[in-house]
């Protein structure tokens, strides 16, 4: 049988937009058809799961409609630093090249890490590591053939050490060097060679300056290094072994101060991609494809852990080969968003004849000009969440992916997809080649994963809120995790009732701010999710699309943050999870993370405070003791991921908790963060915290928070066409939560639970 | 050291168990049986791929490094549970070195 395959992908400038914008779509073909074609269509849903109201798709107009010819685009992944041509280094007759690194996949094959190369000529230097993981030299001087010289002596891996290179133009002697910084008895990695070539040869032609790759003739950069660099120089004569040292200091040194060509200080400008130069020749780079910052140095004494107050110590830059910010393909269309085009959840099909690709689209209401007569629902689409998950390896990772799930990994095309096509990139869940955390995500590349049918933890899951609003219909816009980390409560206001998805689990600061001033405004919040407000993000100031992530410190994680790398790089913030960093999402949410489990789901079984008059609303029509024991996917509205009412961890003392979730297997774990040694009782049988708790409770503010606490609940709402306990009570909350009567203010009384 | 393996005859009631009821609640002891068939290298773990959303669903495996395709290991399922049923029959063939025979078989 031929397995279905998806070779046509694509992704435009953005996730979210405004009427009246321009989108650009770029597309590529990654089989061998010729043609595709390109229409638009509001998704009412995102899964076919045939238990429930199957993939909704409404072809909607749109002017770039029509077939285009298909052609291949590549991605050139690999971080590196680029010059502009006018920091090429002239007339260069001897040199100085070094620079202390952390090298992690040393051994495989040639890594640059400072390279002055003329591609045209094939002339120039390149210190790096050879082959073998040895310090080297690829050195063509004018005239004569290129030739290696290496240490041959392997460095070991994440050990830092000063490589050095230079050339004496006036003996023709060649010194290649490796000075580790903790040495071994018996298997000690310092090193140095000497070795005669030609010498008083004339000056090189004007070299291009890179570091970490070197410029092949096809304008790429290629032989990406990976690990961390620090304190690169560059100098204009060959340098002794003490001025090598004196170099590697972390100001010019006199005695070489005429002749330094670069002199870089990664701790500049750490929230930018700049790259600061403190030579008087000011070469400052740029960094492309986004390679780690707020590294660790060579230095680094573990006496801070925040690299703002120790930038000194954070003079390290964690590059690596598979890094990706930005595609960079060419636009096979655009479509200017007419100006009253209605909010809500759209995708670009692309069909060519094998599995059809999707570009997924927010259009949210028009920008700054919010208010006035909008709906009384927003969906908060939560991009955040798509971007964290952005090219999820799922396929790559079945290692240990099969014990956690407690059942067979089930695989779409675009997961094949991206087994067979490393170049689109990672998600914040992976690990880069050389085995460190992925840090950063960006949406201008192709986000695979980003479509009908994928995990139902994610779009898939979400797209059951859209169908349940169009089944119901209640109308409503659609607003972005983007829209409210940079809008705030402005884009909020309007609303008188905020729907999550089934997994809103990563915010920003600024995000969070703009919700709780909406809570206290009288705003009304439905988080229909589990696991949510979990992860602190930042997005980058300068790079649009771009977000940052640590695995800092404690949490369900997929990678754990080095030590003293906690503090993310795009803003200076503490990473990590809300709930060890004062904002525990209990007190927001009357709910937080407890446990996941991914084998099957279960239900929620009522319980007292369901009778409480507060909750009339809520059960209006609802009589069953059981809720939710059915669900796409999973068999029930309690499973994957689920939250627990817990006053220790700052539940409101007045929330009722209507239903708890009960029968879960020994697969639905507790979160590590629930326990500082390890135990055999954290499982579904035996552990009384691994529970879904639904929850509700008024702000004070005229307000109200209601909470299920479990991502399965968005997938049990399409089944029985809508008519179910789940969807009932869902439906229910919004009819209240939209009516303009305030929730009453509760008179201070015992907690009733 | 983990001192798990599979004993094909002491273990047969764990078998059972299984085929009954490939996914949910699971004794203590299959628990165990589970982790250790489904801790095997990532080189040589299948798993589902979706031919039809929520309906069909081909057995594969896919090479430990990327950039290989897929292969493809057995028939099209139109039932998750009977993937499940078909991979623990492989596995226990694989670390017991028997076929996995029950009672229903040999009707």
């Amino acid at each position: 049988m031929k397995l279905p395959e998806l070779t046509i992908v694509g992704y435009s400038n953005g996730l979210s937009f405004a009427p009246g914008e321009t989108v650009r779509f770029m597309v590529s073909e990654e089989g061998t058809r010729p043609d595709y074609q390109a229409s638009l269509l509001r998704m009412h849903s995102f899964d076919d799961d045939p238990t429930a109201c199957g993939l909704i798709e409404e072809p909607v107009s749109a002017a770039f409609e029509g077939r285009y010819s298909a052609r291949h685009q590549d991605i050139e992944t690999g971080s590196h630093v680029t010059f502009d041509a006018d920091h090429a280094i002239a007339g260069l007759r001897a040199f100085t090249a070094q620079a202390y690194i952390w090298p992690t996949t040393p051994g495989r094959g040639w890594q640059t890490v400072i390279s002055c190369w003329d591609a045209a000529s094939g002339q120039g230097f390149a210190l790096g590591l050879d082959e073998n993981g040895a310090a080297a030299l690829r050195l063509a001087l004018p005239g004569q053939s290129e030739v290696v010289i290496s240490t041959g002596l392997a460095l070991r891996e994440r050990e830092w050490v000063l490589i050095h290179a230079s050339y004496d133009d006036v003996t023709g002697e060649v010194v290649v060097g490796q000075l580790p910084r903790l040495r071994f008895p018996l298997v000690d990695t310092q090193a140095v060679v000497r070795h005669l070539v030609a010498k008083e040869v004339p000056a090189w032609p004007p070299l291009p300056l890179a570091i970490t790759a070197r410029q092949s003739r096809m304008q790429r950069f290629d032989e990406h290094f990976n690990g961390k660099i620090d304190r690169p120089r560059l100098c204009s004569r060959a340098l002794s072994h003490p001025a090598v040292k004196a170099l590697a200091g972390a100001t010019i040194p006199d005695e070489v101060a005429a002749s330094v060509l670069g002199f870089w200080d990664f701790a500049r400008d750490m929230t930018s991609v700049r790259v600061i130069d403190l030579s008087p020749w000011a070469r400052h780079g740029c960094l492309v494809n986004l390679p780690t910052r707020g590294m660790t140095g060579f230095n680094w004494t573990g006496d801070e852990q925040d690299w703002r107050r120790a930038p000194e110590q954070y003079g390290a830059i964690h590059f690596h080969d598979d890094d990706l910010y930005d595609a960079k393909w060419e636009a096979d269309f655009t479509w200017d968003i007419p100006p009253q085009f209605p909010s809500g959840c759209y995708a670009v099909k692309l069909e060519d004849g094998n599995v059809p690709g999707y570009i997924v689209l927010f259009i949210r209401p028009p920008r700054h000009a919010v208010g006035g007569n909008r709906p009384r629902i927003a969906f908060l689409a939560p991009t955040a969440h798509y971007l964290a998950y952005a090219n999820y390896r799922l396929a790559d990772r079945p290692g240990v992916s099969e014990a956690f799930r407690g059942r067979l990994w089930q695989l779409g095309p675009e997961d094949l997809l991206m087994h067979q096509r490393p170049a689109f990139g990672s998600s914040t869940y992976d690990m880069h080649s050389d085995g460190s955390g992925v840090c950063y995500t960006s949406y201008l590349r192709p986000i695979l994963n980003l479509r009908p049918n994928t995990r139902l933890a994610s779009l898939a899951g979400d797209g059951y809120v859209l169908a349940l609003l169009r089944h119901a219909d209640l109308p409503y816009d659609v607003i972005t995790d983007e829209d409210l980390h940079e809008d705030g409560l402005s884009l909020l206001a309007p609303y008188s009732c905020v729907i999550t998805g089934g997994h809103p689990e990563y915010w920003s600061l600024a995000m969070l701010h703009g919700m709780e001033g909406y809570l206290q405004r009288g705003g009304r919040l439905m988080y229909l999710g589990g696991n949510g407000f979990y992860w602190r993000i930042a997005f980058h100031r300068e790079l649009k699309g771009a977000m940052e992530v640590r695995r800092s410190e404690d949490g369900t994680r997929p990678w754990a943050a080095e030590p003293g790398e906690y503090y993310m790089s795009f803003t200076g913030e503490y990473g990590g999870i809300w709930r060890r960093i004062g904002h525990v999402p209990n007190r927001m949410l009357g709910v937080g993370f407890t446990a996941q489990g991914m084998d099957v789901a279960t239900y929620y079984r009522r319980q007292p405070a369901a009778s409480d008059p507060r909750a009339a609303f809520i059960f209006a029509g609802v009589q069953d003791e059981i809720i939710g024991d059915f669900g796409a996917g999973f068999y029930g509205a309690a499973g994957q991921e689920i939250d627990r009412f817990d006053l220790s961890l700052g539940s409101p003392p007045h929330a009722l908790v209507l239903a708890s979730s009960e029968n879960h297997t020994d697969n639905m774990l507790l979160a590590n963060e629930e326990f500082c040694s390890t135990h055999l009782a954290v499982g579904g049988t035996e552990s009384p915290l691994v529970r879904a708790d639904m929850v509700f409770f008024e702000t004070g503010h005229g307000g109200a928070v209601f909470s299920t606490g479990s991502i399965s609940w968005v997938a049990a709402l399409a089944c029985e066409g809508f008519d179910n306990n789940v969807a009932k009570i869902t439906i229910n909350v919004i009819r209240r939560f939209i009516d303009p009567a305030e929730f009453p203010r509760i008179d201070d009384k015992p907690d009733q639970h | 050291m983990s001192q798990s393996r599979i004993d094909p005859v002491a273990d047969l009631p764990l078998a059972r168990e299984f085929m009954a009821n490939p996914l949910g609640h699971h004794s203590p002891n299959l628990q165990r049986l589970m982790r250790l068939m489904r801790g095997e290298p990532a080189r040589e773990k299948p798993c589902l791929l979706i031919v039809e959303p929520g309906r069909k669903w081909a057995l594969v495996r896919l090479p430990g490094t990327r950039g290989q395709p897929p292969v493809q290991l057995g028939p099209v399922y139109t039932n998750q549970l009977e993937a499940e049923r078909d991979v623990f029959r492989l596995r226990w063939k694989k670390l017991t070195g028997v076929e996995l025979v029950l009672e229903d078989d040999k009707q």
